[in-house]
């Protein structure tokens, strides 16, 4: 029934009294496909693979595109139907919100424009950051995430084609979502600020207190590095103090929800929830007219601040 | 079952993990629908196929994933070699024991994953990652094993007499 051939390998039944094939020595099966695996990450690490990441991301676009699309607008269509009462009610509350912010936008305008002329007349050298910003956003869609859970990226539907560089921004109307981290011919990669390896330099916006904000395993973020005698409270804003250079000044990050403080640690930490719903983003706005600085020191731990 | 079809499966199970699926989080995860495919490939095929979906497997979440490139490579062909010692008889008729052999397998898989994170100095290689995220995910993929289980056997014996082909 094996026959005679050389190299026979044992054979084994399955329920339909087909054969599977074992192999003999799977050990060695095992070290061959790890040593092919080790010699892709190889030629990935001297960029040979570079070439078909880019031709691939270009191919898939349209197609992560597609279903990211009709995926939003499903969960759009299931989630109105479940929350329409709910809905109504927040409309309401909204509009309410809306006439309230409209009136405050006409009052800040006016100050907008005092202040404007008065920086004019004073020669006054430092920029407000979101009036550098205008006409300098481009709209970007996300197209994809990271399929792996233990990373925090999008991919997005704009490339080096379109102007984008490492290192740029991104934003929403509600404040920071990330940065560039990799930048193919028509897509892009945004490192979250909930990946674990994302540190933003941050101030906490009523005590001007500095700190630095690091994504967490599981999507939180930390403040950490406040200074163990001051005071932090929970509803405090914290947004982007601009130090290091990586990120302009002044954009919001999240508020503070929770504080821990140990009396024999040197410095307090605090939980930041982000202003950004980052597992509903469907487009976003890249600032094309900051440069990162380079070579600049950020203010860094030597180890990664684990969540408490 | 050729190394086209392979890929392709694996393919369109790698887009719809980085677009479909994190819109229907649990417990802050999305299911590993690659992970799940070639683990079930590789109890129903035994290792030569196993290995060559989790080759496959990998190099797409490698490439798509953003992160240091391999580790998917590297963790799927051990979880798969494993997963292929196994004899594929007794799976068929329980589907309690598929949940329960997925659920073992994911968690080794996460495991090593964190581990392999950590020997890159990647800060996702934490002992918090792993509770956080490898644990939930592999809760979550589980739960979908019958499912997957059910329509790779399908496919299995529909191609039963193919040979691999390189």
């Amino acid at each position: 029934m094996t026959g005679n051939r050389p190299f026979q390998q044992p054979l084994a039944w399955t329920e339909k009294g087909a054969f599977v094939r074992r192999p003999r020595r799977p050990l060695a099966w095992l070290a061959a496909f790890l040593a092919l695996g080790i010699l892709i990450m190889a030629l990935n690490g001297l960029g040979y693979l570079a070439p078909v990441q880019d031709l691939l991301l270009r191919g898939l676009a349209p197609v992560q595109g597609f279903i990211s699309e009709t995926t939003s607008r499903v969960a759009e269509v299931v989630n109105t139907a479940r929350d329409l009462q709910t809905l109504r009610a927040r409309n309401e509350a909204l509009q309410r919100e809306v006439d309230r912010l409209t009136i405050e936008n006409i009052q800040l305008k006016e100050v907008e424009a005092e202040n404007a002329n008065l920086r004019r007349l004073l020669d006054f050298a430092q920029r407000h950051p979101f009036l550098e910003f205008r006409g300098a956003e481009v709209v970007a869609r996300v197209i994809g995430r990271s399929p792996n859970n233990f990373a925090g990226y999008l991919l997005i539907d704009l490339g080096s084609e379109d102007g984008i560089r490492e290192g740029m921004p991104v934003v929403t109307e509600r404040g920071l979502v990330g940065r560039i981290s990799q930048v193919y011919s028509t897509t892009s990669r945004v490192l979250l600020l909930t990946d674990p390896s994302s540190a933003v330099n941050a101030l906490i916006q009523t005590s001007r207190l500095v700190g630095l904000v690091e994504g967490q395993p599981g999507g939180e973020l930390i403040m950490s590095y406040i200074p163990q005698d001051a005071e932090v409270i929970p509803g405090e804003i914290v947004i982007t103090s601009g130090l290091g250079g990586e990120f302009p000044r002044n954009l919001v990050i999240g508020q503070i929800t929770n504080v821990y403080q140990r009396d024999y640690e040197m410095f307090q930490r605090a939980v930041v929830r982000p202003s950004v719903n980052f597992g509903r983003l469907e487009q976003v706005l890249v600032i094309t007219n900051f440069v990162p600085l380079e070579g600049v020191e950020e203010l860094a731990a030597p180890e990664q601040t684990e969540a408490p | 079952m050729t190394v086209g079809w392979a890929m392709a499966i694996l393919g369109v199970l790698t887009i719809l993990q980085s677009t479909a699926l994190p819109r229907l989080p649990l417990l802050g995860v999305h299911p590993d629908v690659v992970l799940l495919a070639v683990l079930h490939w590789a109890l129903l095929r035994g290792m030569r196929e196993g290995l060559l979906w989790a080759l496959v497997g990998g190099l797409w979440l490698d490439l798509l994933s953003g992160l240091p490139f391999g580790l998917s490579i590297i963790s799927l062909i051990l979880v798969a070699f494993l997963a292929s010692l196994w004899e594929a008889s007794l799976f068929r008729e329980h589907i309690s024991l598929i949940v329960l052999a997925t659920a073992l397998l994911s968690v080794l898989h996460g495991g090593i994953y964190v581990a392999l994170l950590r020997l890159t100095g990647h800060p996702a290689g934490s002992w918090s990652a792993f509770w956080r995220i490898s644990m939930p995910t592999a809760l979550y993929t589980s739960l979908l094993s019958p499912i997957m289980f059910a329509a790779l056997r399908w496919l299995d014996a529909a191609t039963r007499r193919e040979q691999l082909e390189w």
